[in-house]
């Protein structure tokens, strides 16, 4: 065993060898070597026989299950609405792919609601807990907490933004369009 | 200042115009994460070289021929500022600086775990703000710092360094007048840990023992600028 837990370590740095650890996050297999490939500290997991590094440098953005998102509703079709995935909430680099995730009817908000179209429409910028990820272009999202939902509604009128009027409720101040969304705490006046 | 203390097999060589020994490097100084804005960054002196590189990504490619359905792609610029040298640069990407783009990408690749990010694209911007020699491995050098800077998942740091022939001897790390008038320059790029070369360039006449006596000179340079890499990211993020 070369490396030991709290070790300062640099990409390429020897970790152990595969016979007494399996390469977590921050660390991979070079011919039965296990190296690290970021700037960070070891982190060994003797229970599970895992060996990991934890980046001490800002690290890419991984999309993983209950990581809070910013998006776009890019369609609402049915049972089910399309998310253009931005951005990680709180991490302003850049995702590292194309990432669409989807809300099904019964994700969008706690209690029952009849049709999608009262809770998004096309253009509204969201915020939004991933639930599932399955591939780059599978992934699940929910908006059934109250500082999740529409941050900001587009009218579907004129395209203006909207005002908040009650706690479902958005009012476009250009055509005076009242519409329906489920609205987060956070919603941007 | 770096001194690579090697047997002495010259004894009775005449030292260099700017009084370095044969197998002496420039000073060098490296700083990584200079750049807010920027995912990595790096600055580096080398001698009168002074070079500022910056990283982002891996994001999401708008150009479809940067896509690789496997990995990600590399795209480099290296860029020298119009102010970099005594005569003024015309500004905007020349011959050289086109080449030397391609050959920096393609010097940094293998270090990169690409296939982590299939589709995606890293950027990297390579400005040259003052020119004295030597650019295109002060790039290298650089930019590997502000790629691991940026968090992007390596196997190793790659370093690069160049030796040559100046006055019918085998030197390391040309300056500008020595690359100008000397016989030969040989740019390497290494892998230091496995040893394994990623750039090989080689401009000038040398016969097979100069070749292999400057590659073994540049590759001794090269793990002497690594050591000065890693300090460079110890100090920023502390042991």
């Amino acid at each position: 065993m070369k490396a030991k837990s709290g070790d300062f370590v640099l990409p390429g740095d020897l970790l152990g060898v595969s016979e007494e650890f399996v390469p977590s996050e921050g660390a991979y297999d070079d011919n039965g070597y296990i190296k690290a490939m970021v700037v960070g500290t070891v982190s060994l997991d003797d229970k599970n026989k895992r060996i990991h590094v934890l980046p001490q440098t800002g690290t890419p953005p991984v999309l993983n299950k209950n990581t809070t998102i910013i998006g776009q509703i890019l369609e609402v079709r049915g049972q089910r609405a399309l998310v253009k995935i931005h951005f990680i909430k709180d991490n302003p680099r850049k995702l590292v792919a194309s990432f669409v995730g989807g809300i099904h009817v019964s994700q969008a908000d706690k209690g029952y609601l009849a049709k999608l179209t009262d809770a998004f429409h096309i253009g509204d910028l969201i915020e939004a807990r991933i639930t599932k990820v399955v591939g780059l272009d599978n992934i699940d999202l929910k908006t059934s907490h109250k500082d999740l939902g529409v941050l900001k509604a587009m009218c579907t009128r004129c395209r203006h933004f909207m005002k908040q009027t009650g706690k479902n409720e958005v009012t476009c101040p250009n055509c005076d369009n009242k519409e329906k969304r489920k609205i987060s705490v956070n919603y941007q006046v | 200042m770096i001194i690579i203390i090697t047997e002495d097999t010259n004894l009775g060589a005449k030292s260099r115009e700017d009084g370095r020994a044969f197998d002496e490097l420039r000073p060098l100084k490296i700083e990584a994460g200079v750049l807010e804005r920027a995912d990595g960054s790096a600055y580096l002196e080398f001698g009168g070289n002074k070079i500022l590189v910056a990283v982002y990504g891996p994001k999401e490619s708008h150009i479809r021929r940067f896509q690789r359905p496997d990995r990600a792609y590399i795209r480099c610029r290296y860029n020298m500022a119009p102010f970099s040298v005594d005569d003024r640069k015309r500004p905007g990407p020349d011959r050289r600086s086109m080449e030397i783009s391609k050959v920096t990408a393609e010097a940094l690749q293998p270090s990169i775990l690409l296939e982590k990010y299939p589709r995606a694209l890293i950027d990297i911007f390579i400005e040259v703000l003052e020119a004295e020699g030597g650019t295109r491995c002060a790039g290298i050098t650089a930019a590997s710092v502000a790629l691991a800077d940026a968090g992007i998942p390596m196997k190793d740091m790659v370093v690069a360094c160049a030796s040559g022939k100046v006055n019918d001897q085998i030197v390391l790390d040309l300056s500008e007048v020595e690359d100008k008038e000397g016989q030969a320059d040989l740019p390497v790029a290494i892998m230091p840990r496995s040893g394994e070369i990623t750039l090989l360039q080689s401009d000038g006449s040398l016969n097979a023992g100069e070749f292999e006596k400057a590659v073994d000179l540049a590759v001794e340079g090269c793990q002497a600028i690594s050591k000065v890499q890693q300090d460079a990211l110890k100090k920023r993020y502390g042991e």
